[in-house]
Formats: structure tokens, C-alpha cells, sequence
């Protein structure tokens, strides 16, 4: 006998003379074996499932995940990872689904900044959305906010198109203040609050956007940045607040107060945009949103064979 | 009457369904004809003769500079090697490992080459 094992062929087919690809089993042939199986949900508080093996090899194995909900993707198949939706730009990096395995244990994990949407000035025209109050009085086109050779200045800003539905829960809100411009070098100071409106309307009609009702949720920032850099400024809580107002819809507009916070004198920032017409640094002014939702589901199967 | 072999897990087989067969001859199973590795410090490709008059499935992992993390090849640019590439691709006489070396060191590549047919 010149071997001997097992066999078994496929239908049809003489196991003792057919090609191996037509054995369905063959004991002189290793055949991928599952040694174990699961399923996880990658969030944003959780972006990263360690998933122990303890083979003490390195095994083969498959994920396939399913994202879910997702900012630029809406494909709600699984796909064997990694997962890397087809965006054009560097954003792509950042929205990917990766794993990997080693000696005691599989990694699936969600790259950073999964699912951010990005919204802009609610409009080119800067007297609608971005407005100054000083001594000299309200201004609406562009917004400063410290303490300048006018006093104190309190600027605002206005937020158009919000697709957020009534009372939706969200993970984070960051205002993004573009510093086109600058006095002094000193500590800027200031208090951050939501306009307290359902739809709140452009700078330039109703009341002064300064003078509008502010939200209960504030936030203190200080900070000493140069010309060219952006303030981020967390306004989750604000956010939470405005959208959880009775009459808040998706697709309504939301401002925000910067107040001045008691900034020592000549130190202030502003939108380097007096002419009152959009600009390259208008957009850089905006708020970026992330709401709560699951970044991925997955499911892995972890192999008996061994990579290493 | 059907002709063949079935075997379950820890169920009836006569009740079992496919899911739950361990074996069942109308059932193909992935099984490995051939295993090894392919470690490159500079660009370059390698050609494995399997020898099978056919093409062959395969799967494939690499490793970046020995660091004990296994990640699953696939074609396009392979994250986390940013400028680095790994593909693998077969035909009825050769399994092809091409590595393309940027900021690596070294990389490691281990293929699984199947007796099933890829197409």
C-alpha cells in the first residue's frame, strides 16, 4: 500500500484516481479548521476589541465588518477587512476598519475621526453668520472676541443646514474658530455659548446675535494662539442643548456667543474678513460633529493554522 | 438514494443541516496543498511553483520589520505599510509574492496556496 489515510471525493468522481481538487477531504491535505468564532460592535468608545486566542502562534484568520450609519458610507454589507470606503482625499485614511492577529490574541480596530461631518458658515454672505459687538456697537459680517481698542468685544457665529433630529444623542461637537487675525500676544479669554432658538435667524435680521438668548451649556476657553492657527472649542453639551429644544428640527441653523472672559487689554481674536465676503479663511471656520452611532459591526473567524 | 459522506457535530446527522456537518461530500473544503514564507529587505518579486495546471486559491499575511502583528494582504495600498505593498496573485504554474519596500525594514510574508481553484 502506497498510503495511507482518508479520502472522499466528490460525487461523481473515483477517489482513488481523481485530482485532489476533487476530494472534499483528503487526511494527507492540512484543511483551514475554525478554532474560534464571535461578532463585535466597534463604537466610538470603543474602537479597538482585543479578542484573546491564546494559541500562542500567530493564526490565520478572516474578519469581515459591516459599517454602519457612517458620514460617506452607506454600504451595510460585510466586506473582508481591511475596510477602506472609496473617498476621494486623505480623509479615507482615517475611516478605515483594520485587524490583525498575533501570538495571544486578534485586533479589530476603527481608525480615528470615523463618521465626522463637517458644516459650515450658514452662508457666503458673512453679515448672515458672523457678527462683532463692541463699544462701537453690533457689526454683523465679521466676528473678534477679547478685549480690543474698542473694549471688550463679543463676537457669534451661525451654523446653517444642522442635520441633527430633535433630542438625537451626539458624541462630540467641536467649534472650530479660525484666528485670521490677532491683537497682542496675550491669553485670549472666552466664553462660549449656544443662541437658546430653535432656528436662529441670519446675523443681519432680528435681533443682534450678541443680544439673543444664550443656552444654559457654556464653555470656557483660553488660549494664546498666532494668526493662522484654529481654536477648537467643545461644544457638545451646547449642541445637546439646542437640539433638544421642543421646536429643534434637522436641517435648522445654530449660532453661537463667543463672550469675552476677562482678557487683559489689546489681546482679542477675529475673522480676518472685514469686507464682509466669503473668504479662504471662512471656511476654515466650522463645526464638526459626531453623532452617536455604531461605527461597525463585525464577525471573525480565527483559524487552527498557523502563520507563525 | 444519495450516495456520499456526511459527518455532524454532535447532532443527528439524518437531522443535521449543513451548517451544522462537520463534513459533507457535496461540500467542498478549503484545504492547503502548500504553505511558506517570503521575506524581502529590498523591492522585489517572488515566484513559487506550485506545479498545478490550474489556478489556485491562496491566502495570504504580512508582518513589517519582525513586530508580531499579522495583517491579512489585500490589493491596494496596504495600510499600515502606507508606502509599502505586499500583493499576491496566482496563475496555473506560479503563486507571486511582490513586495514593495519604502520606510520598512523588512518584510514578512506568509502564503497558504489551497488545492481549490481560484476561477
Amino acid at each position: 500500500m502506497s498510503k495511507v489515510g482518508i479520502e472522499i471525493s466528490k460525487p461523481t468522481k473515483n477517489v482513488l484516481t481523481c485530482e485532489n481538487r476533487d476530494k472534499i477531504f483528503s487526511s494527507e491535505f492540512q484543511d483551514l479548521r475554525i478554532f474560534q468564532q464571535g461578532a463585535g460592535l466597534l463604537s466610538h468608545t470603543n474602537r479597538l476589541f482585543t479578542i484573546n486566542h491564546g494559541l500562542g502562534y500567530v493564526p490565520a484568520f478572516l474578519v469581515h465588518t459591516q459599517t454602519e450609519g457612517g458620514y460617506w458610507i452607506t454600504d451595510t454589507d460585510y466586506v473582508i477587512s481591511p475596510h477602506i470606503p472609496i473617498v476621494t482625499g486623505a480623509d479615507y485614511l482615517d475611516r478605515q476598519i483594520i485587524a490583525w492577529a498575533d501570538k495571544q490574541n486578534l485586533y479589530v480596530k476603527a481608525q480615528t475621526n470615523f463618521g465626522v461631518a463637517h458644516y459650515s458658515l450658514s452662508s457666503t454672505t458673512l453679515a448672515e453668520c458672523l457678527a462683532n459687538e463692541d463699544d462701537g456697537g453690533y457689526d454683523a459680517g465679521w466676528w473678534e472676541t477679547g478685549n480690543g481698542t474698542d473694549g471688550v468685544n463679543d463676537g457669534a457665529t451661525r451654523f446653517g443646514s444642522i442635520t441633527l433630529a430633535n433630542s438625537q444623542s451626539i458624541y462630540n461637537a467641536q467649534l472650530n474658530l479660525y484666528i485670521g487675525g490677532r491683537n497682542g500676544s496675550g491669553e485670549v479669554k472666552m466664553l462660549v455659548s449656544g443662541i437658546d432658538e430653535d432656528n436662529t435667524l441670519n446675523f443681519n435680521a432680528g435681533t443682534a446675535a450678541t443680544a439673543r438668548t444664550k443656552t444654559t451649556a457654556n464653555t470656557a476657553s483660553n488660549s494664546t494662539l498666532s494668526v493662522g492657527n484654529t481654536l477648537g472649542v467643545d461644544v457638545t453639551s451646547i449642541v445637546s442643548e439646542i437640539i433638544s429644544r421642543a421646536g429643534w428640527s434637522s436641517g435648522n441653523a445654530m449660532g453661537f456667543i463667543m463672550n469675552d472672559n476677562g482678557t487683559t487689554a489689546n489681546n482679542t481674536y477675529y475673522e480676518d474678513s472685514f469686507s464682509g465676503v466669503w473668504g479662504v479663511y471662512s471656511s476654515y471656520t466650522n463645526l464638526q460633529i459626531i453623532p452617536t452611532f455604531n461605527l461597525a459591526r463585525f464577525k471573525y473567524t480565527i483559524f487552527l493554522n498557523k502563520i507563525n | 438514494m444519495t450516495v456520499g459522506i456526511k459527518a455532524s457535530k454532535k447532532k443527528n446527522i439524518f437531522e443535521a443541516t449543513l451548517m451544522e456537518q462537520s463534513i459533507n461530500s457535496d461540500k467542498n473544503i478549503l484545504k492547503i496543498i502548500q504553505e511558506g514564507f517570503v521575506t524581502r529587505s529590498t523591492d522585489g518579486t517572488e515566484r513559487i511553483v506550485h506545479g498545478l495546471g490550474f489556478t489556485p486559491g491562496f491566502l495570504g499575511f504580512f508582518e513589517i520589520n519582525g513586530n508580531g502583528r499579522w495583517y491579512p494582504v489585500y490589493t491596494t495600498v496596504q495600510q499600515p505599510l502606507t508606502f509599502n505593498y505586499v500583493n499576491i496573485w496566482s496563475d496555473p504554474t506560479y503563486l507571486t509574492v511582490e513586495i514593495g519596500i519604502d520606510d520598512a525594514t523588512v518584510i514578512n510574508v506568509k502564503y497558504f496556496l489551497l488545492t481549490d481553484v481560484a476561477q
